[in-house]
C-alpha cells in the first residue's frame, strides 16, 4: 500500500468513528430500500476506501451492515440510499437473529472491492449492455478491455471480468439476413476483420476464439466471469469448436467444415453439452441452446413472462445465494438474442439459479471452473423486454429498484466476499 | 432510371405471373411462405420445388426457391436452378450476378470471378451489371472488391460520378472517410445544389472525431486547389462549425459572400445561425462586418437588428466586463452596456419607420426598459408604440401583456385591468391564458380576493393548460390566508412593493407583518420574501438569517423545505462558498429526504464535488 493509500484510509477510518451513539448502520434490501442498485454502488466504495461490509445473505432482501460513520450516512443521502442507523446492542440484535442456526441467513464479509473488467469493442455505447449500464449508474469503475488485451494477457490485472453480449464464434452476432447491407453491419465486419489481421488471425472466428480461450485461462486461475444474452452460449461454441471451421462463406471467406457438428468438443465448454449448430447464416441463432429459440422471433406476453429464482441454503452454498439475493423471488422476464438456456444441454456440473417455472428455460446459471467461476444470465435488458438493434438505452434511474439488474450487481460483490470454509 | 425500369418490369413480370396462379398455387405458395418464415425451410422447399415444377416462368416460385436452397446450403441445386432460367433469359443480368453469388458460396470462387467477368466484358457499358455484381460481393463481406467493382463501372461508363453514392457509402462503412469524403466531393462537383444532402450524408461520420477531422482536412484540401468553389466552401464553413470553430467558419463566409458577390447575404446566413446557436460573439462580429461593408444590402436593416440583439444578449451576459473581441471587430466593441444596444434599437427605428425591424426593435427597447433598466416611463411608451402598430403582428398582443406588468409595477392597477381589456380576440389561447392571469392578479394586488379566485376559477380546471400551475398556487395562497385578511392585504401591499422594485420599503412592510402577526398562516411566505429581499438589497447573509429561522424555528412551515434549499444555493451563487453550500446541501438531505427537491439537490452536491456521472 502506498504512503497516500494508507493515509486515505486512516482518515477513512478515523471518519468512520460514531459520533451519536450509532455504531452500525443497515442498508435494507428489502421493498423499504429507495435505490437498490445505487446499494451495491456504496457497498463497492467503502471497500474500495479500505472499509468492510457485512452482507446479510437472505436478511431483509439481502442488506449490508456497514459501519456507521457520518461520512457514509451522508453518501447515502446523496446517492439516495435508504440506510438504518443502528446501536452496537441492535446491531448485535441482527448478527444474533441472522447467524441463528435455524434460520437461513448467514454473514459473508466483503473485504476487497474486486477490479472490475468489460470486455467491450471500441466506440461500444454503454446503452448497448445491461451490464455496464448498471456500473456506471451503480458508479462502480470499471476498465474496458477488448481483444488486444485479453490476448496480451493484460486480464490477470482484474479480478471480475464481464463479456458484452459478444459473439464469439466470428459471425458478427448473425445479423446477416436482416442487416448485412445495414452500414454499422458492413463497419463492424470490416473493424473486426482489420483487428483480427492486426492481431495476427487470417479469420476473425480463429481470433475470436482464441480470446475465448485467454478468458478461459483467466478463470481457471482464479478469475470470476460473468456474461448476458449471447456471450453466453457464443463462448461456449466457440470453446467447443476450437479447431472447427464453423463459420459460413458469407463471415469468412470460406465455407464451413462439413462436418463441424460432429467434431465439436464439447469437454472444453464451460455449461453446455450435445448441442446443435445453427449454421444457416440467414438465421438469428447459433445453436439449440437459446430457447425460446430467437429465429423466429417468439411470440410471448410480457406480462405473463417470469422466472423464479432458487432459494439455497445461506449456511451451507454461500455462493448461489450471494448470486441470487434480492427482495422479490419471481423476477419479469425479457428477451435476448440469447433469453434462456435449454435445460437438458446444461452439463450437470452447472448449477441452475433461476428458471421459467414448468418449462425448459433457465434463465440463470453459476458454474466453477479451474480456480475461478462463471455465471451467466439470459436475455437482455431486464428492463427492456425486447431490446433491439438501435433502441434508445434504458435509463435506470427509472428503475432503481429493478429485480432483474440487482442480479447482475449481486455477481460484482460476489468476488469480494472472504473465502470460508464451505459446510458441505 | 435505368435500374428502375428494370425494377419496374421484374415487379410488373412477377405481379402478372401472380395474377395467372391457380387458386391451388397460390395455396401452396402461401403454405410454404408460412413454413420458411417458421423456419421450416426444407419442408418449404419441397412445395417451391412442386411449385416450380408447375409453372418454370413464375419468378416469385423461381425466387422463393432459390432463397429456400441458400439457405439450405443447396448450392448446387441453386446453380442448376438458376442456370435452367438462364436458359430461356439470356440477357438477364440480374440472374448473372446471382449466379456468380452462388459459386462463391460453394467456395470457386475462380467460377464466379470468371462469370462476373463475362458478363461484364459483354455488355461493358451497361451500369446495372456493375451495381448488381457488386451488390453480391457486398453480401459476401468483399467491401474491397466491390469498391473496386463500382469503379471500374464508372471508368467503363465514362461517368465520373457514377455509383459516387454507393462508393460514399461502402467507404464510409469501412472508416475510410477521406475517400468517401472525396466521393461527395465529386457529387458536389458535379451537382451543387445537392449541397444540403451532402452534407446529410457526411453527418453520418461526422458524429465520431476522426470522421470529423479526416472530412474537414480532406475538404480543406480542396478548398485549397480551388478557393473561389463557393460549395465547397460552404462545406468547409459547416465542418468549421460542426466542430465548434466558429471563428474559422466567419472567415470562410467572408470569402464565400465576396466571391458570391451576395452583398451581405451569405454573411448574414451565417450569423444568424451563429446566434441561434448562441454565439453571439461571431454573431455580433459578422453583422458588424454587414454593417460595414455591405450598406446597400437588403438585409442591412436586419443586420442592424441581428447585430443589437448580440450587443443585448452580450451585456446580457456580462454588462461590465470586457468581450473578448471577435476577429475583425474593433477594440470598442469589446467593451459593451446594456445602454449600447437600446441606443442601436433607437437608431433602427428612426432609420426604418414602419418595418419589421423597426416594431422589433421597439419591442426589445420597451422589454430591456422594463427589465433591464426599469425605465417603466420609457418602457411603457415603447409598447403603447406597438400596441397602437397592427402590423406588428404577434408583438401587439406580447406588448400589452408586458404594458400591463408595468402598470402594475407603477401600482397603476386601474390602467393595467384597462390595457388587458385591449387583447386582440384572434390572440393565441396560450396568450389569452396569461392574460387572464394577469386579470386575476390584478384583482388580487387590488385586494378584490374573491373576484381573483374568479377569475382563476376557469384557469385551474383546466389543468392541461401551462398556466394551471400558477393559478392553482394563487387560488391556494388566497384561500388559505382569506380568513387573516388584515395580514393577507397587508401581504399583498407588500408585494406590490416588490414589483415596483422598491426593495426596502417591502422588507420594512414584511417584517412588520412578522411582527404583527407572528401567527398568521403567510407567516413563512413572508419570511421568504424578506430573504429574497435582503438578497435583493446586496445583504445575503442576513437573507441566511431569515432562512435559517425557518429552518429551525417554523416546525410546522411547508416552506422549510423550500427555505433550507435557497439557504444552501445563496451559499453556492452568492456567497461562492462551495464547502458550505455542500454542508447545506447536505444538511437538506439529512432534514428533508422527501422534498420536492432532493433530485436536484444530490445534483448539485455531484456538480459542486465534482462527480463524473
Amino acid at each position: 500500500m502506498t504512503k497516500r493509500a494508507m493515509l486515505v484510509a486512516v482518515v477513512f477510518a478515523n471518519a468512520l468513528v460514531c459520533v451519536q451513539g450509532q455504531t452500525r448502520m443497515l442498508v435494507p434490501m428489502d421493498l423499504s430500500q429507495t435505490d437498490h442498485l445505487k446499494s451495491y454502488g456504496l457497498a463497492y466504495w467503502v471497500l474500495e476506501k479500505n472499509g468492510q461490509v457485512d452482507w446479510l445473505l437472505n436478511y431483509r432482501g439481502g442488506s449490508f451492515l456497514l459501519e456507521y460513520s457520518e461520512v457514509v450516512a451522508r453518501e447515502c443521502r446523496i446517492r439516495g440510499i435508504a440506510f438504518e442507523p443502528l446501536s452496537a446492542a441492535e446491531a448485535a440484535q441482527v448478527f444474533s437473529n441472522v447467524q441463528r442456526e435455524e434460520a437461513n441467513t448467514d454473514v459473508v464479509r466483503l473485504e476487497k472491492a474486486p477490479r472490475i473488467a468489460v470486455y467491450v469493442p471500441p466506440d461500444f455505447k454503454p446503452w448497448d449492455d445491461a451490464v455496464t449500464l448498471a456500473l456506471e449508474y451503480a458508479e462502480i469503475p470499471y476498465t474496458k478491455v477488448w481483444d488486444e488485451e485479453v490476448l496480451g494477457g493484460k486480464l490477470s490485472d482484474y479480478d471480475w471480468l464481464h463479456l458484452h453480449h459478444e459473439d464469439f464464434t466470428g459471425q458478427y452476432g448473425k445479423f446477416y439476413a436482416n442487416f448485412r447491407t445495414a452500414q454499422w453491419y458492413v463497419e463492424q465486419q470490416s473493424m473486426y476483420e482489420r483487428e483480427a489481421k492486426r492481431l495476427g488471425y487470417s479469420k476473425v472466428g480463429e481470433e475470436k476464439k482464441a480470446v475465448a480461450r485467454a478468458i478461459k485461462d483467466f478463470v481457471g486461475n482464479g478469475g470470476f466471469m460473468f456474461a448476458m444474452c449471447s456471450a453466453t452460449d457464443s463462448y461456449d461454441i466457440a470453446l467447443a469448436a476450437e479447431g472447427v471451421d464453423i463459420c459460413d462463406v458469407m463471415f469468412d471467406g470460406d465455407p464451413p467444415d462439413r462436418s463441424a457438428q460432429a467434431r465439436l468438443d464439447f469437454s472444453k465448454a464451460f455449461a453446455f453439452e450435445n448441442f446443435k449448430l445453427d449454421m444457416n447464416a440467414y438465421r438469428y441463432e447459433y445453436s439449440d441452446i437459446d430457447i425460446p429459440s430467437s429465429d423466429p422471433p417468439p411470440l410471448r406476453d410480457q406480462t405473463t413472462d417470469f422466472f423464479t429464482l432458487f432459494e439455497f441454503s445461506a449456511k451451507h452454498d454461500p455462493v448461489p445465494t450471494m448470486l441470487t439475493q434480492n427482495h422479490v423471488s419471481i423476477v419479469k422476464g425479457f428477451m435476448g438474442q440469447t433469453t434462456a438456456f435449454k435445460k437438458s444441454l446444461i452439463k450437470r456440473t452447472v448449477v441452475t439459479l433461476a428458471e421459467r417455472e414448468g418449462t425448459e428455460e433457465v434463465r440463470y446459471i453459476h458454474g466453477n471452473f479451474g480456480r475461478g467461476t462463471f455465471t451467466w444470465f439470459g436475455g437482455h435488458d431486464p428492463e427492456d423486454y425486447q431490446h433491439a438493434v438501435g433502441d434508445p438505452p434504458t435509463d435506470l434511474s427509472l428503475h432503481k429498484n429493478s429485480p432483474g439488474y440487482r442480479l447482475i450487481l449481486n455477481n460484482i460483490l460476489f468476488p469480494a466476499a472472504k473465502k470460508k470454509q464451505q459446510k458441505t | 432510371m435505368r435500374a428502375l425500369t428494370a425494377v419496374t418490369f421484374l415487379i410488373a413480370g412477377a405481379l402478372s405471373v401472380l395474377v395467372a396462379q391457380d387458386p391451388d398455387q397460390t395455396r401452396k405458395l402461401q403454405l410454404a411462405q408460412s413454413l420458411e418464415q417458421a423456419g421450416e425451410i426444407e419442408q418449404a422447399s419441397i412445395i417451391y420445388e412442386q411449385l416450380v415444377q408447375s409453372d418454370s416462368t413464375n419468378y416469385v416460385f423461381f425466387e422463393a426457391l432459390r432463397r429456400a436452397y441458400v439457405q439450405l446450403k443447396e448450392y448446387d441445386k441453386a446453380i442448376r436452378l438458376v442456370e435452367r432460367r438462364r436458359a430461356f433469359r439470356p440477357g438477364d443480368v440480374l440472374l448473372t450476378a446471382q449466379l456468380g453469388g452462388l459459386y462463391y458460396d460453394r467456395g470457386d470462387t475462380v467460377q464466379a470471378a470468371a462469370l462476373w467477368n463475362a458478363a461484364i466484358n459483354e455488355q461493358p457499358k451497361i451500369r446495372q451489371i456493375y451495381a448488381l455484381i457488386a451488390q453480391q460481393m457486398m453480401e459476401r463481406r468483399l467491401y474491397d472488391k466491390a469498391i473496386a467493382m463500382y469503379t471500374r463501372g464508372r471508368v467503363a461508363t465514362g461517368n465520373p460520378v457514377e455509383f459516387v453514392e454507393d462508393l460514399a457509402l461502402l467507404r464510409s462503412a469501412t472508416q475510410d472517410y477521406r475517400g468517401a469524403v472525396e466521393e461527395y466531393l465529386r457529387l458536389l462537383r458535379s451537382a451543387p445544389q445537392q449541397l444540403g444532402y451532402i452534407q446529410s450524408r457526411i453527418a453520418s461520420f461526422t458524429l465520431r472525431q476522426d470522421g470529423l477531422t479526416a472530412a474537414r482536412a480532406t475538404v480543406a484540401l480542396e478548398v485549397k486547389r480551388s478557393p473561389n468553389d463557393i460549395p465547397v466552401r460552404t462545406l468547409l464553413a459547416w465542418l468549421a462549425m460542426e466542430q465548434g470553430d466558429y471563428d474559422a467558419a466567419l472567415e470562410h463566409y467572408r470569402v464565400i459572400d465576396r466571391v458570391a458577390r451576395a452583398n451581405g447575404s451569405e454573411l448574414y446566413n451565417f450569423a444568424q445561425r451563429s446566434a441561434r446557436e448562441g454565439s453571439y460573439r461571431i454573431a455580433a462580429a459578422a453583422y458588424k462586418e454587414i454593417l460595414d461593408n455591405y450598406a446597400s444590402a437588403p438585409t442591412h436593416p436586419y443586420a442592424r437588428f441581428g447585430y443589437a440583439r448580440a450587443v443585448e444578449e452580450l451585456s446580457a451576459a456580462d454588462s461590465v466586463r470586457p468581450v473578448e473581441p471577435a476577429s475583425g471587430a474593433s477594440i470598442a466593441e469589446s467593451y459593451i452596456s446594456i445602454d449600447r444596444s437600446v441606443a442601436l434599437y433607437e437608431e433602427i427605428v428612426r432609420d426604418y419607420p414602419n418595418t419589421e425591424p423597426a416594431f422589433q426593435s421597439m419591442f426589445r427597447i420597451g422589454f430591456v426598459k422594463y427589465t433591464r433598466l426599469f425605465d417603466l416611463d420609457g418602457a411603457l411608451t415603447a409598447f403603447a408604440s406597438i400596441r397602437r402598430e397592427s402590423r406588428a403582428g404577434a408583438l401587439v398582443a406580447e406588448s400589452i401583456l408586458l404594458s400591463s406588468d408595468v402598470a402594475v409595477a407603477k401600482n397603476d392597477l386601474v390602467t393595467a385591468r384597462e390595457i388587458l381589456k385591449s387583447m386582440p380576440a384572434g390572440a393565441p389561447q396560450e396568450t389569452r391564458d396569461r392574460g387572464s392571469f394577469r386579470n386575476a392578479q390584478i384583482a388580487y394586488y387590488g385586494t378584490l380576493f374573491d373576484t381573483a379566485l374568479a377569475l382563476l376559477a376557469p384557469l385551474t380546471s383546466a389543468v392541461d393548460r401551462d398556466l394551471a400551475n400558477d393559478a392553482l398556487s394563487l387560488q391556494y395562497f388566497i384561500a388559505e390566508n382569506n380568513a387573516n385578511k388584515d395580514a393577507l392585504e397587508a401581504y399583498v401591499r407588500a408585494e406590490i412593493l416588490v414589483r415596483q422594485r422598491k426593495h426596502s420599503e417591502a422588507l420594512v412592510r414584511f417584517e412588520e407583518i412578522l411582527r404583527t402577526a407572528p401567527q398568521a398562516l403567510l407567516a413563512d411566505d413572508a419570511m421568504i420574501q424578506s430573504a429574497e429581499l435582503h438578497v435583493a438589497l446586496g445583504k445575503p447573509l442576513n437573507a441566511l438569517q431569515v432562512l435559517q429561522k425557518i429552518v429551525s424555528e417554523m416546525p410546522s412551515s411547508i416552506v422549510r423545505d423550500r427555505a433550507q434549499f435557497r439557504f444552501a444555493e445563496i451559499c453556492e451563487t452568492i456567497l461562492r462558498d462551495t464547502p458550505r453550500a455542500v454542508r447545506e446541501y447536505e444538511r437538506f438531505l439529512e432534514v428533508f429526504p422527501h422534498s420536492l427537491y432532493t433530485e436536484e439537490v444530490r445534483k448539485r452536491i455531484r456538480s459542486l464535488r465534482g462527480d463524473t456521472l
